[in-house]
């Protein structure tokens, strides 16, 4: 017997969760990177720049608000 | 079967945040070999900048051609760091490298040092190993600046192929 995931008909709800993980992660990681950086400059901004993580948690914050 | 899913994407997340923590443990503090660096010629790059001023330099194919003294660039490595030897392989076309220093105060203050070694590398190519004790230097804003000092007419040049810099602890 097959069993079908469809993505697409789970409940919208699920949607909303996911968002909330993937705003969790990156805020989190946001702040850890921003931390260390601030503590020893150069050990992330060196080699990557945090920056790049803000728009995922603009857009991810600005979803959860429209729930 | 909802609840699995995002169980395991947040599993996912967590390895995917914990995996790019330790990838920067390790670029900032390499097991195998020496944290180094290397000046692109053609573009600043986060923790090393490329040579300035431009009205000294001048690029042809993959070398910096230096036409005036001094030139300086800027470094930033993480505070862990004491010791950085730097490495320039460079082509005498009449002007010669003399020494290069570290800013070391306000203004126009240096702690220039001539080459503790000078070996050649071919074609005429020459490699100069410089040594600085970075916790002696000037760090404003987290930047140290590094000249490079050469002497030689005006019509008299100098060639960069390499300016590498390794630090240790």
């Amino acid at each position: 017997m097959k069993v079908k995931i469809n993505l697409f008909q789970l409940q919208s709800n699920f949607w909303l969760e996911l968002n909330q993980l993937v705003f969790r992660a990156s805020f989190i990681t946001f702040t850890i990177l921003f931390v260390l950086d601030f503590l020893l400059p150069g050990f992330v901004t060196n080699w990557f720049n945090p920056i790049w993580l803000l728009p995922i948690v603009l857009i991810t914050a600005l979803i959860q608000r429209e729930k | 079967m909802k609840k699995k899913i995002l169980k395991i994407i947040r599993i996912l997340l967590i390895i995917v945040v914990l995996l790019f923590l330790l990838w920067l443990v390790d670029k900032n503090f390499p097991v195998t070999k020496p944290l180094s660096f290397e000046v692109n010629f053609n573009q600043d790059q986060a923790a090393i900048s490329k040579l300035k001023p431009v009205s000294r330099l001048l690029k042809l194919g993959d070398n910096q051609v230096i036409l005036g003294s001094p030139v300086y660039f800027n470094f930033r490595p993480i505070q862990f760091y004491r010791l950085a030897r730097f490495e320039i392989v460079y082509q005498q076309n009449g002007r010669s490298l003399t020494e290069m220093g570290g800013k070391s105060g306000v203004g126009w203050s240096y702690n220039l040092e001539k080459p503790i070694l000078i070996s050649d590398v071919g074609n005429g190519w020459q490699k100069a190993i410089f040594d600085f004790d970075l916790t002696k230097l000037y760090r404003p804003r987290n930047f140290m600046e590094f000249i490079i000092n050469s002497s030689g007419e005006s019509n008299q040049t100098m060639a960069i192929n390499q300016i590498k810099v390794t630090l240790y602890r």
